[in-house]
Order: structure tokens, then C-alpha cells, then sequence
């Protein structure tokens, strides 16, 4: 009996926790989604740290408006006495932030403490006048991007209940003159480019491998092109498949089981499923066309890819086992480089359009449904979803060169993320990663 | 009464002989014209001046049949077979100087070699040529069989010799569906020159899709030059 009442009143708690912690949250999927009007003024400087400030409140504002969740509101429009105001909410006056139209207020100041930076995060409802977040950082200086993310990513959890994607990293090939391209990793928003594989010869199509600590790619380096995997934390690099002809294109399965590319040893591209070290090999596909551009549906079971069994390239779906291949893409006649969302709803492909403009749109594999995401912006390839599904990288010769570039998965707020010379091509978004 | 029976025979037979029904469709000519006309489909962009007249005096000879005035038929049909073959022979003008400009365009620029060691550091000499296709295309022109002819009798001659077929793409589509095409041109390049008696040990083939233009420009004329086989010596 008191056992009986003690598990009752185990569960009433376990009741109130949940319901207290109920929240709306934003769904950016959400077709009724509207950016939520969010302020970010200037870092206050709490003593010798005015550089801090500055680049901490950059990185901030970037974090935020990439992550497609706010409409991030214009800092020379706003009215409030900044100066006068203090961080904590007794010192502001939220009526001026209501009125240049925030619905919510980020107030963060930055200390120095000996080598450390501090920093005091605040996020309020500029509306109900009430603090949601505070929080407080300490880290090295040379770790002021990182501190910057973990309050970005306290605000998404709070307003979307998901992590962010500001801990995750996009792999991708980037030309560097005529004879090389090497792969190279970089911060979802483009800063801290780093080059691993640097040989002097091509390397192509980088696919993650297990969660992200591999880089699958392959390279003319012995020949082929074979297919290579590089171990982010050994920084050693072993060969996967070195079959005669083409080992290219390839892409692991989201249960970390297998991988799946394409092979020519057969007199012609076709798709090919392995083991994730390389080992039992596996033919899924059997015909004259070029089969290609294998990529995985998120519960492992399907594959999607690209064949011009019909006579020129289009988007198809089979079982992971190569069983029931069914064309998905009957429009346009060059329809080439499908990604399938983290929710499995959409597959993005890019499209030749009646122009013979390179464009991204997106189908869904159920009803056929197609959306287009980019137009008039030069050639756009090579699509791929953040893990969130919420963000999609892809390269864009709309300023010339190729170069990398962020949309919402909707096609809005589109922008530039690479920031060095050289041609990036074929980016990958890599899996999530814990805070670091 | 006898004489009469004939007159009326006669008569009756006017109209047969007055509607020309003796007269034959001139068929040899109709042939001659068909056949030439049904070689030139391909002329119609490279000759389109020539291909529409011969189009034309098709189209009025067959006017002209349907009303059975098969003498100005016959005229007409050898008139459309004169010009059918004149868009052939301007067409194949056209054709050969353009494969002999793009042969000088190779030729003035060399290609450097891929990573692998077993290749050498030239390309090859002018008697193996460069052969070209269109877009997303692998399969052979007339020309281009031609020209692997001429390959074949290269590597005929000079019996030790090995080489490598190099696939090449133009850069508009997806880096990895390039790879595959490139590989396909190398391919049936490949293949064409085994039909021609090469031993297929002697060729080797690789893809570069995308990755090594001969011309690093984004226009019609550098793409053209981009979608093609190239053959490397191998030591």
C-alpha cells in the first residue's frame, strides 16, 4: 500500500515536470513557419575586451541567422540607450526593443579574466519582459567561437527543443589549380578551413563516415580513381576499394553497417553496396545505363540514385538489397546528385532546367511532389541536408567561381560560407556532433 | 457493224489511253531520290541551306506524283537527288574542317600527364588523335570512326605499342555522373579499336570526367573541345 502511494505520487511528479516544461516550440519543417524576430545587439565590453566583444557578437549574429530560426533584426535600426542599459533585465527597457519589432532580446557582456574570456548570456521575451536564459562561459580566448556557440546552441534547444548545428563540419573537394584538388574540411559556417588530404594530385567526392570521424574519397593518387578512408584521429589513410575502373561516389549508411558507391569493373557504372571497411561486395544494380550517385534513405533500408536507364539521367529509389528500383523523377531530362532528408520526407537533386541552368530542387518520394529551391543564381549543385534536415549546403557559380553556400531548407535565406580562393565543389554536411 | 463494235471498243478505251494510265511512277528515280534524301537527316544544322532546298524539291516532286505528272516528277526527283547530295558533300566539307581544327587545337595544347607514373610526360604524337562527342553522348560519329581508323592503323604499325584512353567530360553536370560518362567514351573508344583488331591488352582506359579540361573555359566552343578521348603513350 505505501509502496502503491509512493509510486503515485512518482509519477504526479514525473506529470508536473513534463507538463511544466511544455513548450511551444518553432518547427522550421512547419509550412505555417514564420522566423522568430530576434534582437542582438552589440556585446557590452566588461573590462578590456572590446576585441572579444566584437568578434563574439559576429560570430553570434551569424550562428543565428544561418540556423534559418530567426529573423535577425538590423542593429542601426535599433532605439534602445544601449549604454544606459545594463545586461540584467531590471536595466532594460523592453518597450524599445518591442517597438523596432524583436520578440526576443539577446544581452551578453565579455569579461577578461587573466588569459580567459567571461562571458554573461542573456536571452529574454522583449514582449512578457522576462528572462528565458541566463548563462555563463569561461574559456581561453583562442576558444571565444566555441563559448559564442554553446550560447547559440542553449537558444535553439530553447526555441526549436533540438541541438544546433553549430558543433557540426562540411567535407568537401576544392581545386586548387589545374592539377590538384584536395579535400577539405570546414565549420558549418565556413571558418577554420583545414586541408587533409593534400597530395598533389585529385581528390574527389568526400562522404562522412561513422559519426564523423572518417572521411571517405576517392583519389587518382595510385591510379583508379580508388576509394580511400581518412581517420580524422589517427590522421592515417587506408584503402577501401581499389576495384579496376571507377571507385567513386560514395555514401555511408546512417546505421554506420555499410557504404555504398559506384564501381566500373563491370564495363560500366553500377552501384555497389560494402561493408564499411571495404569487404563484401555487393551489386545492386544490372543494366547498360551509367548507374551512380548511390545515397541512403535515413532508417538504412533504401537507396537512392541516379540512372539513365531511360536515356538520360534521372532520380531513382531501390531497396537496400537492390530490389524494386522505381524512377521518381519524370520532369526535365538532366536530373542528377539526390540527398535524402534526416526526416526521409524530401530528396533533394539537381536539375538542368529548360534554360540549361544547373538548379537544386527537392521531390518527395511518396507523392512526387517537386519544390524548387534556387533560380537566376548562376549553376547551384550538389545539395545536402544538415543533419537537422533544416539546412541544406550546396555550391553556387553565382559570383563566378564555385563556391559553398547555406540555404533554408524551403530555398530562403541563402548564404555564402566559404570565405578562401579556389573552387569548392561537392560538399557533404557531416553528422552531429556532441558540444564541445 | 463489225467496224462499228471496234469504234465503240476504241472509245471505250479513249479515256484510258488520254488519263496516261500506261505511264509508270518513274521508281528508279523515285528510289535514287529517297535514298539520297534519307542520308542527309544530319545535314540539316550543318548545311541548312542545301538541306531545305533538297527538302523542298522532295516535297514538290511528291506533289507532283500524287497528281501522276510523272514526267515534271521525274525532273523534280532528279532535281532533289542533285541537291540532297550537294547538303551531303557540304556538310562532309564542314565536318572534316572541323575535326582538322580541333586536331590543330589539341595539338597546340599539350596536355599534362595524370599522376601515373606509367605514363609519359607527352602527349601523344599527332598520328593518335583526339576523337570528340556531344553532349552527354558516348556513341561514335562517322567521323569519329574515321579517325579511330586511322588510330587503329597507328597501333597496327607500330605493333609494341600501348596506350591509354583518357574519358573527358565537359564541366556542366554532377562530378561524379562525369566520371561515368568519361569513362563510357573511353570505353566504347576503347571497344571500336578491339572491332578494328587491336589486341584489347595493348589499351588501358581511364576516366577524368570533369577534371582535366583541355580548355578551362565555360562556353560552347571549350566544352566542345572537352568532351573527348585522348590516347597516351604508356612505356
Amino acid at each position: 500500500m505505501r509502496a502503491e502511494k509512493r509510486l503515485l505520487i512518482g509519477l504526479l511528479g514525473v506529470f508536473v515536470c513534463l507538463t511544466a516544461g511544455a513548450r511551444e516550440y518553432i518547427q522550421i519543417s512547419d509550412p505555417n513557419f514564420r522566423p522568430y524576430p530576434l534582437a542582438v545587439p552589440d556585446f557590452k565590453d566588461l573590462g578590456n575586451a572590446r576585441d572579444a566583444a566584437e568578434k563574439g557578437c559576429e560570430t553570434l549574429r551569424s550562428d543565428l541567422g544561418i540556423s534559418g530560426v530567426f529573423k535577425m533584426l538590423d542593429p542601426r535600426s535599433f532605439i534602445a540607450d544601449q549604454k544606459q542599459e545594463g545586461l540584467s533585465g531590471a536595466t532594460i527597457n523592453f518597450g524599445d526593443w518591442i517597438n523596432v519589432g524583436a520578440e526576443g532580446l539577446v544581452k551578453i557582456g565579455v569579461g577578461r579574466t587573466g588569459t580567459d574570456l567571461t562571458l554573461d548570456c542573456y536571452l529574454f521575451d522583449a514582449a512578457a519582459g522576462k528572462e528565458l536564459l541566463h548563462k555563463k562561459y569561461r574559456g581561453p580566448t583562442k576558444r571565444l567561437r566555441k563559448l559564442v556557440h554553446k550560447f547559440a546552441d542553449a537558444i535553439i534547444r530553447h526555441f526549436t527543443g533540438n541541438p544546433s548545428i553549430f558543433f557540426t563540419s562540411i567535407v568537401f573537394s576544392k581545386r586548387i589549380n589545374k592539377k590538384s584538388k584536395e579535400i577539405c574540411i570546414m565549420d558549418f559556417d565556413g571558418h577554420n578551413e583545414r586541408c587533409p588530404i593534400r597530395n598533389g594530385s585529385i581528390n574527389l567526392l568526400p562522404a562522412w563516415g561513422g559519426k564523423g570521424e572518417s572521411v571517405y574519397y576517392s583519389s587518382y593518387l595510385h591510379g583508379g580513381p580508388y576509394l580511400y578512408r581518412y581517420d580524422l584521429r589517427t590522421k592515417k589513410t587506408v584503402a577501401i576499394s581499389k576495384a579496376p575502373g571507377l571507385n567513386i561516389g560514395v555514401s555511408a549508411s546512417p546505421d554506420g553497417k555499410h557504404v555504398a558507391l559506384t564501381l566500373s569493373k563491370d564495363d560500366n557504372s553500377e552501384i555497389y553496396v560494402l561493408d564499411a571497411k571495404g569487404g563484401h561486395p555487393q551489386r545492386l544494380t544490372r543494366d547498360w545505363a551509367i548507374d551512380s550517385s548511390a545515397c541512403w534513405s535515413p532508417d538504412s533500408k533504401h537507396i537512392a540514385f541516379v540512372s539513365e536507364r531511360s536515356g538520360n539521367p534521372q532520380i531513382y529509389t531501390m531497396n537496400a538489397d537492390g530490389s524494386s528500383p522505381k524512377r521518381l523523377t519524370f520532369k526535365g531530362n538532366y536530373n542528377q546528385t539526390p540527398d535524402w532528408s534526416p526526416r526521409g520526407d524530401w530528396i533533394l537533386f539537381n536539375a538542368r532546367d529548360e534554360r540549361l541552368v544547373y538548379d537544386i530542387f527537392r521531390i518527395n518520394p511518396e507523392s512526387g511532389e517537386i519544390v524548387r529551391l534556387t533560380q537566376d543564381q548562376g549553376n547551384n549543385e550538389h545539395p545536402t541536408y544538415s543533419p537537422d534536415g533544416n539546412l541544406v549546403v550546396f555550391s553556387s557559380t553565382r559570383t563566378g567561381e564555385s563556391k559553398l553556400y547555406v540555404m533554408n531548407a524551403d530555398g530562403t535565406n541563402q548564404r555564402l560560407i566559404s570565405r578562401k580562393k579556389g573552387e569548392y565543389t561537392t560538399p557533404e554536411w557531416g553528422p552531429w556532433v556532441g558540444v564541445k | 457493224m463489225r467496224k462499228t463494235c471496234i469504234f465503240i471498243a476504241g472509245l471505250l478505251m479513249l479515256p484510258v489511253f488520254l488519263s496516261g494510265c500506261p505511264k509508270r511512277a518513274p521508281q528508279p528515280e523515285i528510289d535514287a531520290a529517297e535514298t539520297a534524301m534519307a542520308g542527309i537527316e544530319d545535314t540539316k544544322d550543318c548545311a541548312p541551306e542545301a538541306y531545305q532546298a533538297a527538302k523542298t524539291m522532295m516535297d514538290k516532286a511528291k506533289a507532283l506524283l500524287k497528281e501522276e505528272r510523272y514526267d515534271e516528277a521525274k525532273t523534280a526527283l532528279l532535281a532533289a537527288k542533285r541537291l540532297a547530295e550537294k547538303a551531303r558533300a557540304e556538310c562532309d566539307k564542314k565536318r572534316k574542317e572541323e575535326e582538322e581544327r580541333k586536331k590543330k587545337l589539341a595539338a597546340a595544347k599539350p596536355e599534362p600527364t595524370p599522376a601515373a607514373k606509367t605514363v609519359e610526360n607527352k602527349k601523344g604524337p599527332a598520328d593518335l588523335v583526339t576523337v570528340y562527342f556531344g553532349f552527354n553522348d558516348s556513341n561514335l560519329s562517322d567521323e569519329t570512326r574515321r579517325t579511330l581508323a586511322a588510330n587503329a592503323e597507328y597501333l597496327r604499325i607500330h605493333s609494341s605499342l600501348r596506350v591509354q584512353v583518357e574519358g573527358h567530360c565537359d564541366e556542366r553536370g554532377s562530378t561524379e555522373y562525369n566520371l561515368a560518362l568519361g569513362e563510357r567514351r573511353a570505353m566504347t573508344t576503347k571497344k571500336y579499336l578491339v572491332k578494328l583488331g587491336i589486341d584489347p591488352g595493348r589499351i588501358e582506359i581511364i576516366s577524368y570526367g570533369e577534371e582535366r579540361p583541355a580548355n578551362p573555359a565555360s562556353n560552347e566552343d571549350a566544352w566542345a573541345q572537352n568532351r573527348r578521348a585522348e590516347f597516351l603513350k604508356l612505356k
